[in-house]
């Protein structure tokens, strides 16, 4: 869903918002409605005096100046006494002219206003508008440069900017040097706004240029450079007290979110967004919460939200019906999606064009499809993406599943393409092809791919999209698949659900694949799973029976059920659990009444992490480091007290006798320093303690979790993703290790994934709050297993059943989950 | 003091075993033949001055405590000062102490029979919902019903203990012969002394105790709290499917909740019907109508701004289990806490402890989020 095209119809109605009253200085209206009364009553007495002065009245130069610095003393109104020295200097009659000019720039002002009101902006004749504007503006600037008074040039060179910004941005006949140009006019022209708006002493007025220079630089792709700009647009916003800046700068960073795929920013920066404005008042906080809506699979959530807050400005009422149409549809309002395009033509723009192929595609119409969609090509790279996602899904609906897997294997190439240009900001940690292509694409695709007989295809495409950030975008093929299968004893088995349905996929050692598809979709698989793991934590256990069972049945089908049971006892098996399902209890599931966990011996990944298994690491010679058990819990930061772990000691007191020659750093000694060496030494890795939210956590998609440390202090997901050097194996035996926030087509984001992602080859981890004394348990029988030569998933395997044996139920054992590649 | 603590004056008072196992052997109704009796042998010089029987001096020790202020002075002093029957009689005094103070009766309280049938005392009739209802609301304004209620809930320190022998629960509740109330208390409510007392089905007398948690490495965050997991049918206005309340986590900055409750067929993947919503500027929602047996799964929103925050969607179960029933028949009190949520029944415990006075472990056993 395109979404960057109302961008500047936003901000030129934050200009209209920022049009004074005619009065110096370019206090918008908007200011007065967040002041306390004091400071309203003051700015009123300011721009009162202000516009006497200017007008001629020499007796208020007193109270002038002293009104401007009561605003700065009582107000911290620092911006006020320049303002006012400009216009103090300035002899009568260059007052009066500039007084004139201003009435002249306002005039031209209010014309691109209404225009951005009205929607006129894709009106036919709005390019000749724009140019007698631009004429007059550039007249403008030339008289009024050069005069004592040349303020309102500066504003003149801002609105040329602004101008020339939205056209590279809409204006879809301009050729590419043609665009580069109008970046760079736009550039030229808002850097001198700035320099002239900062020798009068003004800075509100910067705040328009400053956004178009940010904008600039996101739409040229410059998106590190963009987000600084948005962010410094904001806070000068904020300090000048212009919600409808502050507006502005937030929603450019909700957009570079958005398109970076991260949904995590997003969220947050909708929060922060929601703390400023109201939807009734904002319709890019409306536009923005709907959208986020879509993509957690609440249609009705959104159209509940887009019903409520319709937008003011004609110019939005476009993209307010895009919108609806689409939630309609995904609500099964067909009819009322067909009511909202009615009037418009499908060539009127892509988003109608994508809109009314959706239509099109939920009623079958495959011939409608393919010709409101002929000219993808055209399309920007988000609307190519989901242009092409469309006809493929068309195509294989109606059994051409050659030609659906050859769409849909470009719209993958055009999320390669769009994910390079985000990849470049190192900063950017969202994921394109979750949040823009869609795992449903990829479950298409895979689909295609099986049904013409490739499904060792199928499930490299699967892996292919998933995931990506594990090893930088390398893409396994069909034969990394095959090592990968050929390295367990029972091979693999790929399971990914998109919104709609899904697809699991086990290649067997010998590299044969079967392909079934899935009947549920993300959300109904998420809530399946959720309650799965609810009665589990709640000790409910024929309830979590009968839930694993239902699970077990729809995930892994008779067919692949059969193909398993070749498998010998206690064979590796791999499960490549993609999106929600990574939060899956594996070892609760059943296989034809044999327990998974036990029958075979189960380890998961969330994505291939390279494009062969490759050699084994773990060996029962490795050097350890064991730490954990901290002590003076307190935590000031929140005033949480967290209990000491007897058991966590006790183990680890164990494990030091069993590895004579580990580091063992417990109690006082468990420091952030002592855990920031352990993660940079090439030992494997041991820790004990509590995993905890902090708030001081929260790096970019990482959960904001952390270690608990002696002394109360945390080492956070992000430090370790930061520090930790890649290692054979880690046990993480605190609670919900292997938990984390979701990002669609890549995984849970937390300590393991920071791990994973740092190189760590196995990992052990909890998929929620444990026991100290069954974590204890685990451990202890875990090592002793590896001990024996056991391998990572082997020893979890014997450890779990320990935990069994021992009277904890799967409240505790079926939280330990071996992640990794051994 | 726990009433099952060994009284070193008693050597038949002592039992083998664990006497805070919830297993423990139950008491056995006390007979006549195994207490010793008011020493009556007229050819006792030392009796010479014993003076005569009082009207109750054939009655069995069971009514002579029950009726010990109907009794003749010198016999109520050699039962207090007859070690095999002196800490009894000094139960039975503190246990009507208990029930008779501070308790002020206002004009408008309904029957006290009534009370005790909110409380579910053995033996009483169920009560209609409708009067279920009416009574609880009169609680809700009432601190002196209400103090009496929840004096009901309260394990009276038991005046019986009798011999080593097990004994075994009466089928029945005892029926005491009434004794002279010139005080506000219910017959029935005095019956309920002595049989809580000498009936422990199933649990016998054990040492109560606030449900501790247990240590996590850390802890789940979750924003819907209560109810959770299962859930017993209403079976009287005190249990929760009768009166449900759902509890949320407060949300910073939060000026509305919103409550979705649905019924679902229990499978892992339906998505059900809806049967409550509701909104609330409190994290707090008291539904009025009763959940019967079945799965539930119900989900809150936050609204922050004018934008509605989902905070997730929890399972729970609405079912019958006679055996835990059967178990809190006489659990009163904490006793009936720790049954409830050791059987996993979460949310009926914390249902039972806000009945419970107030107290720092009360409180903090209420204000405990779940760990997982």
């Amino acid at each position: 869903m395109s979404v960057a095209f109302g961008m500047h119809l936003l901000a030129l109605a934050a200009l209209g918002s920022a049009v004074s009253n005619g009065s110096l200085p370019p206090t918008p209206q908007g200011d007065h409605a967040t002041s306390t009364h004091d400071l309203a009553s003051e700015l009123d007495t300011f721009v009162t005096l202000l516009g006497r002065w200017r007008h001629g009245a020499e007796d208020v130069r007193t109270q002038l100046g002293a009104c401007a610095n009561r605003l700065a003393q009582n107000h911290a109104r620092h911006d006020v006494p320049a303002v006012a020295a400009f216009y103090l200097d300035l002899d009568p009659d260059a007052r009066i002219q500039g007084v004139q000019d201003e009435l002249r720039f306002f005039e031209l002002h209010a014309q691109v206003v209404q225009a951005g009101w009205t929607g006129r902006l894709d009106d036919a004749d709005w390019p000749t508008m724009r140019a007698e504007l631009l004429q007059e503006l550039e007249t403008l600037v030339d008289e009024v440069t050069p005069r004592a008074d040349f303020s309102s040039a500066a504003r003149g060179h801002a609105l040329i900017a602004h101008l020339a910004v939205v056209r590279a941005q809409r204006d879809s006949g301009l050729g590419l040097a043609a665009q580069q140009a109008e970046f760079e006019r736009a550039r030229t022209h808002a850097r001198v706004a700035i320099e002239m708006f900062e020798r009068a002493g003004q800075r509100t007025p910067q705040l328009e240029p400053r956004w178009v220079l940010a904008e600039a630089d996101a739409l040229c792709g410059q998106r590190r450079r963009a987000a600084k700009g948005f962010r410094d647009v904001v806070e000068r916003a904020r300090n000048a007290r212009q919600i409808a800046y502050v507006e502005a700068g937030l929603v450019g960073l909700i957009v570079l979110a958005r398109e970076a795929g991260d949904p995590t920013g997003i969220d947050r920066l909708l929060r922060e967004l929601a703390d400023e404005v109201e939807p009734a008042q904002s319709w890019a906080l409306t536009r923005e919460q709907s959208l986020t809506w879509f993509h957690a699979d609440r249609p009705d959530a959104a159209l509940d939200l887009l019903e409520s807050f319709p937008p003011i400005a004609v110019g939005h009422l476009a993209e307010w019906e895009t919108l609806v149409c689409a939630a309609r549809l995904r609500s099964g309002d067909v009819e009322g999606a067909r009511a909202v395009l009615q009037h418009r033509e499908p060539g009127d723009d892509e988003d109608t064009a994508l809109a009314a192929a959706n239509l099109a595609s939920h009623e079958n119409r495959i011939d409608d499809v393919l010709v409101l969609l002929e000219d993808w090509r055209s399309f920007s790279d988000v609307g190519r993406m989901q242009a092409l996602s469309t006809i493929g899904a068309q195509l294989l609906r109606h059994d051409r599943a050659q030609e659906a897997g050859e769409a849909l294997e470009q719209a993958l190439e055009a999320a390669r393409a769009h994910e390079s240009a985000v990849r470049s900001d190192p900063n950017a940690q969202g994921s394109v092809f979750g949040e823009w292509l869609g795992v449903q694409s990829l479950v298409h695709l895979a689909r295609a791919r099986a049904r013409t007989g490739d499904a060792l295809g199928a499930a490299a495409a699967l892996e292919a999209g998933s995931a990506r950030t594990l090893r930088s975008g390398l893409e396994p093929t069909a034969q990394d698949i095959a090592a990968w299968a050929a390295n367990a004893g029972a091979g693999t088995l790929h399971v990914a659900v998109g919104a709609d349905d899904g697809i699991v996929i086990h290649v067997d050692p010998s590299g044969d694949a079967l392909a079934i598809d899935l009947p549920h979709g993300r959300r109904v698989m998420a809530r399946a799973i959720e309650r799965l793991r609810q009665a589990l934590q709640s000790g409910d256990r024929e309830r979590a029976k009968s839930l694993a069972r239902e699970c077990s049945d729809t995930l892994i089908p008779a067919p692949i059920a059969e193909r398993l049971l070749q498998a010998p006892e206690e064979a590796r098996l791999l499960l490549l659990l993609h999106g929600v399902l990574e939060a899956l209890p594996v070892a609760t599931l059943t296989v034809n009444d044999h327990e998974l966990d036990g029958r075979w011996t189960p380890h998961v990944l969330p994505g291939l992490p390279a494009a062969r298994p490759g050699d084994a690491m773990v060996s029962n010679a490795m050097r350890w480091t064991l730490l954990g058990a901290p002590v003076n819990t307190n935590r000031s930061s929140d005033g949480d007290v967290w209990p000491e772990l007897p058991g966590a000691a006790r183990e680890l007191a164990h494990l030091a006798r069993q590895y004579p020659d580990a580091v063992v750093r417990t109690g006082t000694a468990f420091t952030r320093a002592s855990l920031l060496e352990a993660l940079r030494d090439g030992h494997a890795l041991h820790v004990a303690t509590h995993l905890v939210t902090d708030v001081r956590c929260g790096g970019g998609a990482l959960a904001p979790v952390g270690l608990l440390v002696s002394d109360g202090a945390v080492l956070c997901a992000e430090d370790v993703l930061a520090e930790a050097a890649p290692k054979a194996l880690v046990v993480l035996a605190a609670c919900a290790t292997g938990d984390g926030t979701l990002l669609d087509a890549e995984g849970l984001f937390g300590l393991g994934r920071a791990f994973l992602t740092s190189g760590t080859r196995n990992l052990v981890v909890t998929l929620w709050p444990v026991d100290d004394g069954a974590a204890q348990h685990f451990s202890l029988a875990l090592h002793r297993a590896l001990d024996r030569g056991a391998s990572p998933a082997v020893a979890a395997r014997i450890g779990r059943a320990a935990v069994r044996e021992a009277g904890w139920g799967d409240a505790d054992a079926a939280a330990f989950r071996a992640v990794g590649r051994d | 003091m726990s009433p099952l603590d060994p009284d070193p004056r008693h050597g038949a008072h002592r039992r083998t075993g664990d006497f805070s196992h919830p297993l423990a052997p139950v008491f056995q109704r006390p007979t006549e033949s195994t207490l010793p009796m008011h020493p009556r042998d007229p050819q006792d010089p030392q009796q010479a001055s014993v003076p005569p029987p009082g009207p109750l001096a054939d009655a069995s020790l069971v009514e002579r405590l029950a009726r010990w202020d109907e009794l003749p002075p010198w016999d109520l002093e050699a039962l207090a000062s007859n070690p095999a029957t002196g800490s009894k009689l000094a139960r039975v005094r503190d246990a009507e102490a208990e029930l008779t103070g501070g308790v002020d009766a206002l004009e408008s309280c309904p029957p006290s029979e009534d009370l005790f049938d909110l409380a579910g005392g053995p033996g009483g009739p169920v009560l209609t919902p409708h009067r279920t209802l009416e009574l609880r609301a009169h609680l809700e304004l009432c601190p002196s019903c209400a103090g009496f209620v929840g004096s009901l809930e309260r394990t009276p320190p038991p005046p019986f203990l009798l011999d080593e022998e097990a004994p075994r629960a009466p089928k029945r509740p005892l029926r005491l012969v009434a004794r002279n109330v010139g005080r506000w208390i219910p017959m029935a409510a005095a019956a309920l002394v002595l049989i809580g007392v000498v009936w422990q089905l199933g649990g016998g007398p054990v040492s109560a105790a606030w449900p501790q948690q247990p240590v996590l490495r850390g802890a789940a965050e979750t924003d819907l709290l209560f109810p959770r997991g299962p859930v017993l049918t209403a079976a009287n206005g005190l249990d929760w499917a009768a009166s449900p309340r759902f509890e949320v986590t407060a949300v910073e900055g939060a000026d509305q909740y919103r409550l979705r409750v649905r019924t679902t067929d229990g499978s892992a993947f339906g998505d059900g019907e809806t049967v409550l919503e509701s909104t609330n500027t409190e994290p707090i929602f008291l539904a009025t109508n009763e959940f019967g047996p079945g799965h539930y799964t119900w989900e809150a929103w936050a609204t922050v701004g004018g934008l509605e925050r989902p905070l997730g969607e929890r399972e729970f179960r609405v079912v019958d289990n006679e055996d835990l029933r059967l178990e809190l028949r006489a659990a009163f009190g904490l006793r009936r806490v720790q049954l409830l949520h050791d059987a996993g029944h979460v949310t009926d415990a914390r249902r039972a402890a806000r009945g419970l006075p107030a107290s720092p472990q009360r409180d903090a056993y209420l204000g405990r989020a779940p760990q997982r």
